[in-house]
């Protein structure tokens, strides 16, 4: 069922926008087989930002996924441990520098690299349970870096503070070019971490009822945690910091499939991709011509899902 | 299988924990199809005891060894199928079935490619049956009772199979009837496995009705350990608890009470 919505959020954002393209074409426009405006317009603008949108939205469900799991917490997101804030930071200093795109996602990558090293680091701990520490590490370095990034946002004249907060909102229009690497390691941190789904199952109840039954907790949480943080700064730093995505979709895929990683992983990353589609589909046509970042759609979407779902929790 | 086999032994151990000396030069040694009964004061260190014998835990100094090897050494699925530990208390944050828990319990017994035998599945249903958790296996366990929950977790137990149970206070939360029942089922199963069952207690009426031995932590790292009767006094259990306690006698029962 998720597959067939991936395929029908693909198609739509494909077909639909500021200027519709009949369904019936976009066989022929894919296979290469039509050329002309419409044939233009998917290959060249629409096609490379829904694969990205897919892309990221994968990768932030994937990383809530994680997440969640790494700090036993069903409403963590990917974000919670300040790589988002390391990212943001990064993009900030390059837009207040005037750098161009290619800078601004390279100096975001970095800035997230920086802070999941920093959390790695700050809360390695010999003893287990070690959730609540690196919960606090992450939650505290979130903290920091959303203070340098008010001092960027006040220190910037008015056209930087435009870019910033559009990247802060979360903003796929600067996607060009399909990006197959990162749907290629979209797909290889869906593999690896479903090799190790079985262990995450188990990591729900507590490090130590899974190291009790004889997964390697210690191991599997450092490969969860590389895993979540890569496919953060992945996501990030193609597309700024994309809400809610990575909290509501793998919660909503709990609720609705339960808790067996096997299934939860690829769900939410299929649920993820199609869910940012269909979002940034809304944010180019809404308002069309204006176009709005994606992010504010995924939060307005997003609110009264997440007020629903704790809702529903409290009473279940 | 050897039946006198020593699946646990402890020799020389130390075990700390902050500033409270858990066991000093602990020597203890638990052969298969004995029902071993921890009993001491709250806060004396029985759950640490159990974490450093599970390798939660690390000692200060001394060996832990399970079947004759060290514990570092068992690798962590071999270990988890001879080694079981049900916990005092576990919290559940994400939404789970009964099902999904003892089918989670598989663990050591499935590799990643595999599905679920047919006895594998058996066995679940076995567990969930023989703890009457049949009807409810397909309910969230956060909607359980207290006593529901507990079973849950002892079904699970018996999925995962040990031949060495630690089980840190089984009986929390269960009617008077299930009390009993589910001792009888715990030690049933590890008499399957020519296993042992290691049990921490507060009540000494039950410890004396199920287990051939009694381990008495004492504080201050001090201990004592021996076969029920020996241990399991009035005497040595007013001085555990400093409370006094009474035995009471009917015919051929007895029974212990705080005076």
């Amino acid at each position: 069922m998720l597959a067939l919505l991936s395929l029908f959020s693909l198609l739509a954002s494909l077909a639909l926008g500021s200027y519709s393209i009949p369904l019936e074409n976009l066989p022929a426009i894919l296979s290469g087989s039509l050329t002309g405006t419409d044939a233009q317009i998917v290959t060249e603008l629409r096609w490379p930002r829904t694969l990205t949108a897919f892309v990221t939205g994968g990768l932030l469900g994937l990383a809530g996924a994680l997440m969640q799991v790494l700090l036993r917490n069903p409403l963590a997101d990917p974000y919670i441990l300040g790589i988002s804030g390391g990212a943001a930071t990064g993009a900030l200093l390059a837009i207040t520098f005037g750098l161009g795109n290619e800078w601004v996602n390279g100096s975001a990558f970095s800035g997230a690299m920086l802070s999941m090293l920093l959390v790695y680091l700050l809360s390695r701990s010999s003893s287990y349970n070690s959730h609540f520490h690196l919960l606090l590490t992450g939650v505290v370095l979130a903290a920091g870096w959303g203070a340098i990034i008010n001092i960027l946002l006040i220190l910037a004249n008015a056209q930087s503070v435009h870019s910033m907060l559009f990247w802060l909102m979360g903003d796929l229009s600067n996607a060009s070019q399909p990006s197959w690497w990162a749907l290629i390691l979209l797909l290889a941190a869906t593999l690896i971490s479903w090799l190790v789904a079985r262990d995450l199952n188990l990591l729900t109840y507590g490090d130590h009822k899974a190291r009790s039954l004889g997964s390697n907790v210690r191991r599997v949480r450092q490969l969860t945690f590389v895993l979540a943080a890569l496919c953060t700064a992945i996501a990030v730093s193609m597309a700024g910091t994309i809400g809610f995505i990575g909290l509501i979709v793998p919660h909503l895929i709990r609720l609705i499939l339960g808790s067996n990683h096997r299934l939860v992983l690829p769900a939410a990353v299929l649920g993820g991709g199609s869910l940012l589609v269909l979002a940034d589909l809304g944010a180019r046509t809404l308002l069309a011509p204006q176009q709005l970042p994606v992010g504010v759609i995924t939060a307005l979407i997003g609110v009264p899902v997440f007020l629903y779902l704790l809702r529903h929790r409290r009473n279940g | 299988m050897d039946d006198s086999h020593s699946l646990l032994q402890m020799v020389n151990l130390d075990i700390e924990i902050g500033n409270i000396q858990v066991c000093h030069n602990l020597n203890w040694t638990v052969n298969s199809n004995e029902v071993w009964g921890i009993l001491g004061l709250n806060g004396v260190g029985k759950t640490t005891l159990f974490n450093t014998i599970s390798g939660l835990h690390e000692a200060s100094s001394g060996q832990v060894l399970i079947q004759n090897t060290a514990l570092a050494q068992w690798p962590h699925k071999a270990l988890a199928k001879e080694l079981g530990y049900l916990f005092q208390s576990l919290s559940h944050e994400f939404p789970q079935t009964v099902d999904e828990f003892c089918t989670d319990a598989l663990y050591p017994y499935i590799n990643q490619w595999q599905n679920m035998s047919a006895d594998q599945l058996q066995i679940i249903s076995d567990s969930l049956s023989v703890t009457e958790m049949t009807d409810k296996r397909e309910r969230l366990i956060n909607s359980l009772s207290g006593g529901e929950k507990r079973r849950t977790e002892i079904a699970g137990l018996l999925v995962q199979n040990p031949r060495l149970w630690l089980l840190d206070e089984p009986v929390n939360h269960l009617d008077l009837r299930h009390q009993i029942h589910m001792m009888q089922v715990l030690i049933e199963a590890a008499q399957k496995r020519s296993g042992s069952i290691i049990c921490i207690f507060h009540d000494p009426n039950l410890a004396k009705r199920f287990c051939t031995h009694i381990l008495l932590l004492k504080g201050n790292g001090s201990y004592e350990n021996g076969i029920t009767e020996k241990i399991l006094t009035a005497e040595k259990l007013s001085q555990l608890y400093q409370q006094t306690v009474i035995e009471l006698h009917d015919n051929d029962k007895a029974a212990f009470i705080a005076d």
